[in-house]
């Protein structure tokens, strides 16, 4: 069975934004170890019905943690992750703490590392299918 | 089909942090997922210098188990060097990084120049259980760490015997066992517990020879050091518990070191007149049936089970009904140390079964016919089909959760002592 994978790039070669930063993901469809690219996804951070949610001093100051672009009481996390909340897993070069909790309650893996895409999707596409397959994956 | 192991008696490997924690000074950096440590901790004591599951762990996840995790390795000792203050640093692997194939070797081999010593021991659960792990940790230590010394120091015994914390006794077992030795005019080193740690492993090369007592844990350790460093071992299998068999464990080393033979009967007379004092004052109490068992079984590793058997065979003149040993021996030992259960007093044989499955030992328990009330010695797990069995209980070995254990010890003649008091009091109180 197909499955996405969500990537945080900015020239869609390589995983070079973090998920705080980035304002659109690239998604991945994968069948077996096969990937293609899928679609490109914006985020649209900073909406007027975002902006509207959250008007404390604290928030507007940046001074919370979590996205690094400017804080909307987590509602932006919860808006990023519900908007690839059917993907199986995400990469990125970095993600928050906040975000990754958001994630696991989602079963959504989080791989945040630095690395050319390709690489990346080959050796998770390898390790999905082994593990799926109740094989064993090694490096 | 799948199998069910009732009731297991062992951890696996990666409980060797417990043989690292009983090195003064020394630290176990956990290369493993982030609930290992917390699983196999327990609340058995510290090494009063580290807290007993606060250790630098990679605490791997998902991301390593595709990556690899040795990035994360190589820094998470980088920093336990900066900011630990120990004397050794002993990598330990659990079964993620070994099954995934991180290269934990190779990257613990870049602190060869570090200021502290940094080694490495494979200790994933598939490899064994915590007693391989205990071994994989002294051979890490052989291999990586000591080199071959020339400089021989005459009389001095490196002394291997417990798996410490696994035995809850272990330290008060190795100080009793130091004692004897220094007795003997020999010197002693043992590198667990207070005040031994580093400067003891550092003598481990120039001793004269190694002694080890255990029935196999440790063996193939005294081996390989024969060969690397040209060091002897007199190999004792039977924890010596009680006066018969510490008497006879005092000449055999005595013999083994070439000691006065004069000297090593003038101490077993000492240790002996005082034993047998204590035991005739209480003849009475052992002469009472109704307070004792006929027959007992004891539920333990090879090294207590062997023990105790033949304390309480050849010094209190029990029969053995069978004995259980519960570690997972390897099967290339087992018919040597099945052999020593027929080397008892009184021409009697033990039967002994390895057997690691808890349910089967208690139905072996129930099927007895004991003549009476059954004593049994063994781990917590035995408490409760004892009683139904109106038997006495002692809790000996793991797991030990009725009482507290700071530095006793069931070895040598006082050790002896301690055993027949500690059976006794159960065995007195069904009667007050």
């Amino acid at each position: 069975m197909s499955y996405l994978i969500a990537v945080g790039s900015s020239d869609e070669v390589h995983v070079d934004l973090k998920f705080g930063e980035a304002e659109k993901v690239i998604i991945y469809e994968v069948e077996g170890t096969n990937y293609s690219k899928k679609e490109v996804r914006e985020f649209n951070i900073g909406t007027k019905e975002t902006e509207q949610t959250c008007s404390t001093e604290s928030c507007k100051s940046c001074t919370c943690s979590g996205s690094g672009q400017g804080c909307n009481g987590g509602s932006d996390v919860e808006n990023k992750i519900r908007l690839i909340g059917d993907c199986r897993c995400v990469l990125f070069k970095k993600v928050g703490f906040q975000a990754q909790k958001q994630f696991e309650r989602k079963a959504i893996s989080v791989f945040d590392i630095e690395c050319e895409i390709s690489e990346a999707l080959k050796k998770i596409t390898e390790y999905y299918a082994k593990t799926d397959a109740h094989k064993r994956y090694t490096l | 089909m799948a199998k069910l192991l009732d009731k297991q008696r062992y951890k696996c490997a990666l409980g060797a942090m417990q043989t690292v924690q009983a090195i003064d000074r020394a630290l176990p950096v956990l290369h493993s997922g982030p609930g290992c440590a917390q699983k196999l901790s327990e609340s058995t004591g510290s090494s009063g210098y580290f807290s007993p599951n606060i250790f630098p762990c990679t605490s791997i996840n998902e991301k390593d188990v595709v990556f690899g995790g040795v990035k994360k390795l190589r820094s998470t000792i980088d920093n336990a060097l900066k900011v630990v203050d120990a004397d050794l640093y002993v990598v330990l692997t659990g079964c993620i990084p070994e099954i995934v194939g991180d290269d934990s070797g190779e990257v613990v081999s870049e602190f060869t120049d570090a200021e502290k010593p940094v080694i490495y021991a494979p200790t994933a659960g598939f490899k064994g259980n915590n007693y391989k792990g205990h071994e994989q940790v002294v051979d890490a230590i052989i291999d990586q760490y000591l080199k071959k010394s020339n400089n021989k120091h005459k009389g001095l015994v490196n002394i291997w015997a417990d798996v410490p914390y696994q035995d809850l006794f272990w330290l008060g077992n190795l100080r009793e066992i130091e004692n004897l030795v220094s007795e003997l005019g020999l010197t002693p080193n043992t590198i667990f517990g207070y005040k031994r740690g580093i400067e003891n492993i550092n003598k481990i090369p120039e001793a004269e020879f190694n002694l080890l007592i255990s029935p196999w844990v440790g063996l193939s350790n005294v081996k390989k050091m024969e060969k690397k460093f040209g060091t002897p071992y007199l190999h004792y299998k039977t924890l010596p518990v009680g006066a018969t068999e510490t008497s006879k464990f005092l000449r055999e080393v005595g013999k083994f070191a070439g000691v006065d033979e004069t000297k090593v009967e003038a101490v077993v007379k000492e240790h002996e007149d005082y034993y047998y004092y204590l035991i005739e004052r209480y003849a009475d109490l052992f002469l009472e049936n109704r307070v004792i068992n006929k027959q007992f079984t004891v539920v333990a590793d090879a090294q207590y089970t062997l023990g105790i058997t033949k304390f309480l065979v050849n010094d209190l003149g029990l029969v053995p009904a069978t004995q259980f040993v519960v570690d997972d021996t390897p099967q290339k030992y087992r018919d040597e140390i099945a052999e020593e259960f027929k080397k008892l007093n009184f021409g009697i044989e033990a039967e002994v079964s390895f057997e690691t499955d808890g349910y089967k030992i208690h139905e072996e328990i129930k099927k007895h016919d004991y003549h009476g009330y059954p004593l049994v010695l063994g781990g917590y797990y035995e408490k409760e089909v004892t009683e139904s069995l109106k038997g006495n209980f002692l809790n000996i070995s793991w797991p030990v959760q009725d009482k507290v254990v700071f530095d006793r010890s069931y070895v040598g003649y006082t050790g002896g002592i301690r055993l027949i008091e500690d059976i006794y009091t159960v065995a007195v109180q069904r009667f007050n």
